[in-house]
């Protein structure tokens, strides 16, 4: 019974092999699930920061889009041209129609 | 041994039983608790959607600005809590004070302020303050079709104009988003819950902003010249209903509505009907041609300016003898009119008027328009057929007036006005787009080109409107001179609209407009008020769309001279 039975009992070289394989893939996947849970988390929160940042972006956007619109209005382009410029609207004689 | 043993698999089993406990009976009622410590549903609105004119123009936009307010009762030293308040949002300390003392459960402390400050303000950590976030409308074009975009008030609630009527399209719906903080508070993950689009939708016009303002500083410079009480234009591209215009005077601001008196507010050109004097020579002259029972060339004696039908008495402002079809077109006599009326008799005269969409409204889509007023030929008087050939007992609307002259420069085809462009979705893609669409024909193109003729006679240098001709162009147009009803319901000691309506070029139309000036003082006729202002939106209308002249020989004869009469 003695060391025979125990010899029956431990594994063989190659089944402690294959064993070793396993644990260390299980290992492997492990290392792998929490190196992108971490990762994960932390583009999360790269990706709000961007999202805020665009928020940001995008509500000086519209100010400047506001300011633009006023700034190209005819109400307010069309008195400074005669005024300060001058411009007035050109009669037939001064419009050369190219064919 | 075997005691250390039993010992330990008790302490295990213990151990076993308390997660089996807390993991699989509790696990319902602990993730429920974790998830609201880490997991939070917030509510934002979706932006409403911008408003442009045809070139892409921004008319109207919506930008974020923050709500800030205060629960007075939970602010623990109110003194200090508004010198900081106030300082941040620069307002008046002592009304925050105020605020803060009233004993209220709930204070507005400011309304619309910018998210910078409103984040400055949060990071002062006064408790018992409420931060919201909201939009306020703007309009950077200010004055420019104040009346006909309209606007919103508080928490953009629409009020007036395109924003009223179109609101179900502009308004945002509301957004859910899933916020994931972590202990810290720090959001980490951020999804939206409802997939729907939730800003709302753009609405491009097919209004020019340039036309726009040229418009509305030619009638205010009539207005302002002729001390009138108030102007209005319409500016429309008869081949396609495309109105390019609407011009109201006095100017409105949507940006600061409250200053202004709510009778700006409104549209006139949609909403306020008016007799259009003589410019209904024009439709009775179609009226008379498509008849048959009349050519240009029909004569009528024009009694030398005062007839008696039943028991009116009806005036020309210059005495005429006999005149033609085209003469009483082109010299704008009521007696010639009247007598023409009665000779093709009321229906014809209803019918072709009830042709050119008067009576009924446009459809065009802008709140409160109005189907003027034309009664139905079985219900005239046998004096009304002879005062609604000269334009009085009917009531029209500027927008119905220019549509139907524009049938006229369309060979006779009614087309349907139009505001709207197209609007888009949220993503830029088009949601509808309105097209070109003709009603029906009207008159034949014979009488169409024939009424053209006529109406271009006017603007001769002998006619009625010669001041409606820019240089270099050729204008078929109609003056109006109208009286406006007294208080009392009479003509007697009453104001008048001096009105021009009409197309160019002759030829090929590009646009037609209709100007009303409204009270006007000194003069009230319409080929010497609303003429001039007819021929300066289309003078520097056609320098700004590149329409060359038709008329290059024009060399500019003096066209003040003519009659002035409507």
């Amino acid at each position: 019974m003695g060391h025979g039975g125990l010899q029956k009992r431990m594994l063989s070289g190659r089944q402690f092999s294959i064993f070793l394989l396993i644990a260390v893939c299980f290992l492997i996947v492990f290392f792998l699930d929490t190196w992108a849970g971490v990762k994960s988390i932390r583009y999360g929160y790269e990706i709000v920061s961007a999202e805020d940042k665009a928020r940001k972006l995008t509500d000086i956007h519209k100010k400047l889009t506001i300011e633009y619109s006023r700034l190209i209005s005819p109400v307010r382009l069309a008195p400074k041209a005669k005024m300060e410029f001058g411009l007035v609207t050109p009669g037939p004689s001064q419009i050369i129609v190219v064919p | 041994m075997i005691l250390i043993g039993i010992l330990f698999s008790l302490m295990f089993l213990v151990i076993t039983i308390r997660a089996f406990y807390l993991q699989t009976l509790k696990e319902a009622e602990l993730s429920a608790i974790a998830r609201r410590q880490y997991r939070h549903e917030a509510e934002t609105k979706g932006k409403r959607g911008s408003i442009y004119d045809r070139k892409m123009r921004k008319l109207a936009m919506s930008i974020d600005v923050t709500a800030i307010g205060a629960h007075p009762d939970k602010i623990v030293n109110p003194e200090k809590a508004a010198r900081i308040v106030a300082r941040i949002l620069n307002l008046n300390e002592s009304k925050i004070r105020r605020q803060m003392l009233s004993g209220k459960s709930f204070v507005w402390i400011s309304r619309e302020q910018p998210p910078v400050r409103a984040n400055i303000l949060k990071k002062a950590g006064i408790k018992g303050l409420e931060f919201y976030p909201s939009y306020i409308r703007v309009y950077p074009n200010k004055t420019l079709a104040g009346q006909l975009i309209g606007f919103t008030g508080l928490n953009e609630a629409a009020r007036e104009g395109i924003e009223f009527y179109y609101d179900d399209y502009l308004k945002g719906r509301k957004k859910t988003w899933l916020n994931v903080r972590d202990a810290s508070g720090r959001v980490f993950m951020r999804t939206k819950i409802n997939r729907s689009l939730s800003d709302g939708k753009d609405i491009i016009l097919t209004i020019d902003a340039v036309i726009q303002n040229i418009a509305e500083q030619a009638i205010g410079k009539a207005v302002r010249r002729f001390n009138a009480r108030s102007g209005m234009a319409i500016v429309m591209v008869p081949s396609s209903g495309e109105i390019l215009a609407i011009a109201n005077y006095p100017l409105f601001n949507p940006n600061s509505y409250k200053r202004f008196p709510k009778y700006v507010w409104r549209n006139r050109v949609v909403t306020d009907p008016f007799e259009p004097g003589s410019t209904m020579k024009v439709f009775l002259a179609a009226a008379a041609l498509e008849s048959g029972k009349c050519t240009p060339e029909t004569k009528v004696d024009c009694e030398n300016g005062v007839y008696t039908i039943l028991d009116r008495v009806i005036h020309d402002t210059h005495p005429h003898g006999v005149l033609s079809l085209f003469e009483i077109v082109k010299y704008s006599s009521n007696i010639g009119a009247a007598k023409i009326a009665r000779m093709i008799g009321p229906k014809q005269l209803y019918d072709t008027l009830y042709k050119f969409g008067f009576g009924q409204k446009t459809e065009v889509g802008l709140p409160g328009e109005t189907a003027g007023k034309l009664r139905n030929y079985l219900a005239w008087y046998p004096i009304d057929t002879a005062t609604i050939a000269f334009g009085q007992g009917i009531s029209v609307s500027a927008l119905q007036l220019v549509t139907a002259i524009s049938a006229m420069a369309n060979g006779g085809m009614l087309v349907k006005p139009r505001i709207i462009d197209r609007i888009l979705n949220p993503d830029g893609s088009v949601l509808e787009k309105q097209e070109p669409e003709f009603v029906r024909r009207v008159v034949s193109s014979a009488v169409a080109e024939s009424v053209r003729k006529m109406m271009q006679a006017v603007t001769e240098p002998d006619g009625t409107g010669p001041r409606a001709v820019p240089k270099g162009y050729t204008v078929c147009g109609k003056t109006g001179t109208a009286q406006i009803l007294n208080s009392r319901g009479t003509y007697e000691h009453c104001d008048y609209n001096a009105l021009f309506a009409g197309f160019s070029p002759a030829k090929n139309p590009k646009l037609a407009v209709v100007v009303v000036i409204t009270a006007p003082q000194g003069s009230h006729y319409g080929g010497v008020v609303a003429a001039p202002a007819f021929r300066e939106i289309l003078s520097k209308s056609f320098n700004y769309l590149n329409v060359p002249p038709d008329n290059p020989s024009d060399e500019g004869p003096d066209k003040s001279a003519g009659l002035s009469s409507g």
